[in-house]
């Protein structure tokens, strides 16, 4: 295989900038269009915080393109059109909010976290060039991540929001570390199965010789179980199935054994039902889930399913075509900035948008599992498969949840959703996918510099 | 391990494909019923936030309109002219769909969403002007409407007044009202528990066109129509006994107030007529038989529900209670009948639209509540035009009739002129110890306006002089 000679390179540098570039137009022309319409101007710093971000997403695009320049084009562009789908619609329901004389700047913060994760995503691709180095710290990113998880349930700094304690509030602000927890815990998981991979693909002596040895499986098992502890104390299922998609996913990829699933499934199960039986807010999320449109469900006071109703009814209001930005009532439902966007953003887009909406996520995913499975280094193998397969469980989740197929939890959308926590950590998840894609592959790659997101790798071998 | 990931790609794709059509199922397939929640305030923001069209009287007065609210509803609906329109109006609230009045029938003309306003929609393709809905000119007089309100208003009653050679309904009243303007309030809490008590005193109960009551003597013009088709002549003679007995052993009586009656006593018919002769009216359904006197009573109307508001594809129309006969198969309840009692009911509409077929010379055009609908910039974009529903009389009949019906004592106020017109006092269906009244007539000057007034738990002479006021009123 012969090296693409220096003139296929530079175009292929020019291909990431034109998409950056063409998903920068759309976000912001969009975005103009919105703010004129039900705003009539845009104010200053709205056009000084979206500058910012347009500089850094450039930044971001030419540093990936010097330091990381044979990984998939699309990740960025695609990323940055969701994040600036995302600040679009929670500026809406802002407009929406002040009309009804409570005005708020979600809108605005979110454009500065974009500011934040563009920037530390642009360090990242700059001085951060050995994610194999994670390795070395595996433990100390365990217990990091352990501690980030416990942290709501600090006295103090702690906070409950919707009968789930997964907030903290520090200084000023108040963010989600499950988030970031998320991914240290990834880092550890995936550093401790690749070490111990072969344990787990070995026979051992008790029962039926299928289960790993205890010797082997006990330091993980007592992880996640700390994991489901943490994380039912503080009453969040979202957040338990997404810990539970990382952690399956990724032994099932190490282990090759289907055991490992129906293991992780079995005690999700279980853990659901005992919370269920322990837990009011548990019972009362299924009771919504399973008779929405009761009358009796939907005007209690607490717990009710009005939420979810008025989600539904934003779904159906959207239609086909929906009403386009700035039409509808997003701002009717509660949380239709960060909890349900998905369904708000059906209502502005409608159902052919929300198809290309999970076009998108699907083309992120896609992009996550050809990295997964063209690096030839197993670390990041297991870790590109763990953060790619729990980001897209987490959208089933929630659009899962909105539409019914599964009970409400209190997940957010991915570069979607308000919140600065879930934006930063998501990016710095692409980051490390973008980072693995830069490790030796085993197939001598054809494409270097051309295609957009080669997908012969996902292709059976013959 | 590529085995494995391969594997978990094809599950994310299922996952996707689950949450693509569930997607799907709601905000496609399922949404038309979501949209009909009566919970869903999106679809009602959705309607209130266009600027909906405008109910008009026939003058031009404006009774309904939507102004900029400033809030997220962006459109504020209200009544300047308040619960005296309400018949006429309907509300339109965030508590429930539309279901009275202009805003029920032409809900969809007034939103924009069909019945004719398509050239409105296609001209805004072009001309960019924002989409809303047209509006309705209604043939309310307003002056005339709120004369009866004001009347009626600490009373339990309705009044109609129709153009009879049109068929426009110049005043549709009835009290107590409803406030269309406190049920169109944005506070869904508000709004909802006011539509409850509404609801529960009764108040969207349109008396002129949904409640029933006996038509007593007023029912003689069917009778009476029923003889001169019978070839009797409003001289000759019939048997008018001061009391008829039933074989029940029930007695009907003329009202003792007369008393030049005398047992076994006849009249002429006309006598009988402004005489409100109850026993001759019996003696003569009886003579005519059951399926006579039906066939009589659905040449007037009887029996259907009649349809005052709403065409084709402008919403749910606005119909009447339908008046009937009762069951008269057997002969005390054909007697009680013809004497406007038993089972026989009808609306204050139908009684305005008997008097009518007398008015003008023996047809009975359809009673419609709307004139046409406007566009926007007030072109026309259709109109209702005056249709025949029944002709019950011919013209010399209606004549003799409306002679008869001039001659009836009790009415005759001298300031009003010559005046044709029937009254009746009778029992109320549920109170049997309260008495309603009913008047219905016209002025001889001014034969195309009928009046038909009723009031519950009254005497007649107060139905009678209600009528007396709004004929006068029409006159002016």
């Amino acid at each position: 295989m012969t090296r693409p000679s220096k003139g296929t390179r530079k175009r292929a540098r020019g291909v990431r900038m034109y998409l950056t570039l063409f998903a920068l137009a759309i976000g912001c022309l969009g975005f103009a269009s919105m703010m004129l319409k039900l705003a009539g101007k845009i104010s200053w710093p709205y056009l000084l915080t979206g500058g910012i971000d347009c500089a850094l997403a450039i930044l971001l695009t030419i540093l990936v393109d010097r330091k990381i320049p044979s990984s998939i084009r699309v990740i960025v562009p695609v990323a940055l059109l969701l994040s600036l789908i995302g600040i679009t619609q929670i500026t809406r329901i802002d407009l929406e909010y002040a009309q009804s004389g409570s005005p708020t700047d979600f809108g605005l913060r979110q454009m500065i976290w974009l500011a934040v994760a563009l920037a530390l995503s642009s360090f990242a691709a700059a001085f951060f060039t050995d994610y194999r180095k994670l390795r070395r710290l595996s433990y100390a990113f365990m217990a990091i991540g352990l501690i980030l998880l416990a942290l709501p349930l600090l006295p103090g700094i702690g906070e409950r929001v919707n009968g789930a304690k997964v907030w903290v509030k520090f200084g000023g602000f108040s963010w989600q570390p499950c988030e970031f927890a998320k991914l240290f815990l990834a880092i550890f998981f995936a550093s401790y199965l690749f070490t111990h991979r072969d344990k787990f693909q070995e026979k051992s002596k008790i029962g039926r010789g299928r289960l790993p040895r205890l010797k082997d499986a006990g330091p993980l098992a007592a992880v996640w179980i700390l994991v489901a502890v943490i994380l039912v104390a503080e009453g969040d299922l979202g957040i338990c199935l997404m810990f539970f998609a990382l952690f399956t996913g990724m032994i099932y990829v190490a282990s090759k054994k289907k055991i490992w699933v129906l293991c992780g499934i079995a005690a999700f199960v279980i853990a659901f039902f005992a919370s269920a039986g322990l837990f009011p807010t548990f019972s009362s999320r299924i009771d919504i889930w399973l008779h929405p449109f009761s009358k009796q469900l939907y005007t209690r006071s607490y717990g009710s399913s009005y939420q979810i109703v008025q989600g539904l009814f934003a779904l159906g209001s959207g239609g086909l075509f929906g009403t386009g930005f700035g039409g509808g009532y997003p701002a009717l439902t509660p949380f239709a900035n960060s909890d349900f966007i998905y369904s708000s953003l059906t209502e502005q887009m409608g159902f052919i948008g929300i198809c290309l909406l999970l076009l998108m996520y699907l083309c992120l995913i896609t992009a996550g599992f050809v990295i997964a499975m063209r690096t030839a280094d197993g670390f990041g193998k297991l870790l590109a498969s763990g953060l790619v397969f729990s980001l897209a469980f987490q959208i089933f989740t929630i659009a899962g949840g909105i539409t019914l197929v599964l009970p409400l939890t209190g997940l957010t959308m991915p570069f979607l959703a308000a919140g600065g926590s879930s934006l930063t950590a998501d990016w710095l998840i692409l980051m490390i996918l973008l980072l693995i894609d830069k490790s030796p592959r085993p197939v001598p790659d054809s494409e270097n510099g051309t295609g957009l997101l080669d997908l012969s790798v996902l292709r059976r071998p013959r | 391990m590529n085995k494995s990931l391969r594997q978990l790609f094809i599950a994310v794709l299922v996952l996707f494909l689950v949450i693509t059509c569930s997607t799907f199922f709601w905000s496609v397939i399922y949404a038309p019923s979501l949209d009909a929640n009566p919970e869903n305030t999106a679809a009602f923001y959705h309607e209130a936030g266009m600027p909906r069209g405008e109910i008009l009287s026939s003058g031009g007065a404006i009774l309904a309109l939507s102004r900029k609210s400033g809030d997220s509803f962006n459109y504020q609906r209200s009544y300047p002219k308040g619960a005296a329109f309400a018949p006429v109006t309907g509300f339109f609230s965030i508590a429930a769909p539309p279901s009275q009045g202009v805003e029920m029938s032409y809900d969809k003309v007034l939103s924009g969403k069909g019945g004719g306003v398509w050239q409105q929609k296609f001209k805004s393709l072009f001309d960019g002007q924002e989409e809303g809905g047209a509006n309705v000119e209604t043939n309310i007089e307003a002056p005339l409407q709120e004369e009866a309100y004001s009347l009626l208003k600490g009373r339990s009653g309705a009044a109609v007044v129709l153009n009879a050679k049109t068929g426009a309904i110049l005043t549709l009243a009835s009290s107590p009202a409803y406030n269309p303007n406190l049920l169109a309030v944005h506070n869904p809490q508000e709004a909802r528990s006011l539509y409850s008590s509404y609801s529960q005193e009764g108040a969207f109960t349109d008396l002129a066109t949904q409640y029933l009551l006996n038509p007593g003597s007023t029912f003689n013009i069917l009778t009476a129509s029923l003889a001169l088709r019978n070839g009797i002549a409003p001289s000759d003679q019939v048997e008018a006994p001061s009391t008829f007995k039933l074989p029940s052993g029930m007695v009907i009586a003329n009202r003792v107030y007369y008393p030049l009656y005398t047992m076994e006593s006849k009249m002429g018919l006309s006598s009988a007529f402004s005489h409100s002769s109850s026993t001759a009216f019996s003696i003569l359904a009886q003579k005519f038989g059951a399926r006579a006197m039906e066939k009589e009573a659905a040449s007037f109307g009887f029996g259907f529900p009649i349809t005052i508001c709403g065409e084709k594809g402008s919403g749910s129309a606005m119909a009447s209670s339908p008046s009937s006969l009762g069951d008269v198969g057997s002969k005390e309840a054909l007697a009680l009948a013809g004497a406007g009692q038993g089972g026989s009911e009808v609306t204050l509409l139908e009684e305005a639209m008997m008097v009518g077929a007398v008015a003008d010379g023996g047809r009975i055009m359809k009673p419609e509540l709307v004139k046409r609908t406007l566009s926007s910039s007030l072109q026309v974009l259709s109109s209702v035009f005056p249709t025949l529903l029944f002709s019950p009389l011919t013209s010399p009949q209606a004549a003799e009739i409306e002679a008869m019906m001039e001659k009836l004592t009790e009415v005759q106020d001298p300031s009003l002129g010559q005046v044709a017109s029937v009254m009746a006092q009778v029992k109320d269906g549920s109170q049997p110890d309260r008495t309603n009244s009913l008047a219905a007539g016209f002025s001889a000057s001014n034969p195309d306006t009928v009046v038909a007034v009723m009031l519950q738990n009254s005497t007649a002479p107060q139905a009678a002089s209600l009528m007396g006021s709004l004929i006068k009123e029409a006159e002016k």
